[in-house]
């Protein structure tokens, strides 16, 4: 039978268990993850299974690394998502988390813009450090980037965005996603991109403020190809400020919708992939 | 002629209600039957969707029949179409 031991296809024979490719590929191997799911006992194998075999603290040659990067990814996701392109507009708390989760999965090419610079007043809840203060968010977020996963390809523009340049920005990505701060870039994201791309995706968030729960933040499908990620009401204003927690789950229920979209299941049927 | 009124967020608890049909008139645009609701329930409502000059706010998205329409360009609206309408919130 045939499987994929460190993203190389071997012939085995039936009846190889996990242990025996252990010892045949990579006998040092402390870490054995099998189908995206780390094992710690021998198991039987089946014909086209996955194996990743890892020696804790070892850097892997960068042939290597980019299918160890995906090792503990779902079966399937990471060949699906590497041709893919995703736009984010915005690049504040929502934004940039949302681009380190889609990195960490692998994303073939993300297309980011935003005209601001790093201020301290982000650091509660956005994705950056205190030595990269003063800088573009596009050039910070985009260093960070590479020092997670280098095998994305990443495009900036630190510009503004605006109804006359987001087509032009945007026109060639498989989906975007809507990471601004006020409600009026919201909305003009909204109507310039779906407007002119009605076919696209656009993952919008909105209602996302203070700390009220968690499990308030949803995903709704307000329209075809468009989603709407928060509860839809609590604003940021005096009083409910905007803080890591609930902006983080609201930028990474963005990220599993973009997922899902790009995985063709339904981003809002629950209970199922 | 009759078209749907979905609303979200915000707008249900100043409507009192998740959607609603409404009768208007042949050659209403979406921005007219946004305005005529304003008017009918006034208030936190009214506030939502028009701004101090009694135009549409720019926060405010409007999906005719599952699509997004530019707001700024009169929509004219069809027997049975439904709009939806959404206020952005701030935040981000």
């Amino acid at each position: 039978m045939k499987i994929t031991v460190n993203e190389r296809r071997v012939e085995v024979d039936p009846g190889t268990r996990l242990d025996d490719v252990r010892a045949r590929f990579k006998p040092d191997a402390d870490i054995a993850i099998y189908n995206g799911a780390a094992m710690r006992e021998d198991r039987s194998l089946s014909d086209g299974d996955r194996v990743v075999l890892i020696r804790r603290g070892e850097r892997p040659g960068s042939e290597e690394m980019e299918a160890l990067l995906a090792a503990r990814h779902s079966p399937g996701v990471h060949q699906r998502v590497k041709g893919a392109a995703v736009g984010i507009a915005g690049l504040g708390g929502l934004g940039s988390a949302v681009a380190i989760a889609l990195a960490r999965t692998g994303i073939g090419r993300l297309v980011l813009a935003d005209f601001d610079i790093v201020e301290p007043s982000n650091l509660n809840r956005q994705q950056y450090f205190v030595d990269q203060l003063g800088m573009p968010k596009t050039e910070a977020l985009q260093a960070n980037l590479a020092r997670i996963n280098p095998y994305v390809r990443v495009e900036v523009h630190a510009v503004r965005l605006d109804p006359s340049n987001v087509a032009a920005l945007f026109g060639d990505v498989d989906v975007l996603v809507e990471a601004f701060d006020t409600p009026e870039a919201k909305a003009m994201l909204m109507e310039s991109f779906l407007v002119r791309f009605p076919g696209k995706s656009l993952v919008m968030a909105t209602g996302l403020a203070g700390y009220e729960s968690s499990n308030s933040i949803r995903t709704t499908r307000v329209g075809k190809n468009l989603y709407v990620v928060g509860d839809l009401v609590t604003a940021a204003e005096p009083g409910r400020g905007l803080m890591a927690p609930r902006v983080g789950v609201a930028a990474h229920h963005q990220a599993n919708t973009v997922l899902r979209i790009l995985m063709g299941a339904d981003p809002v049927e629950e209970g199922t992939i | 002629m009759k078209v749907t009124l979905e609303y979200f967020g915000q707008l249900r608890p100043a409507a009192g209600v998740n959607a609603e049909s409404m009768e208007v008139t042949d050659g209403t645009t979406a921005q007219d039957a946004l305005k005529q609701v304003a008017l009918k329930y006034g208030g936190v409502f009214s506030r939502i969707v028009l701004d101090d000059n009694g135009g549409i706010r720019p926060s405010l998205m409007v999906i005719v029949n599952e699509r997004a329409i530019d707001k700024s360009t009169p929509h004219l609206l069809a027997n049975g179409d439904a709009v939806g309408l959404l206020a952005a919130m701030a935040g981000g």
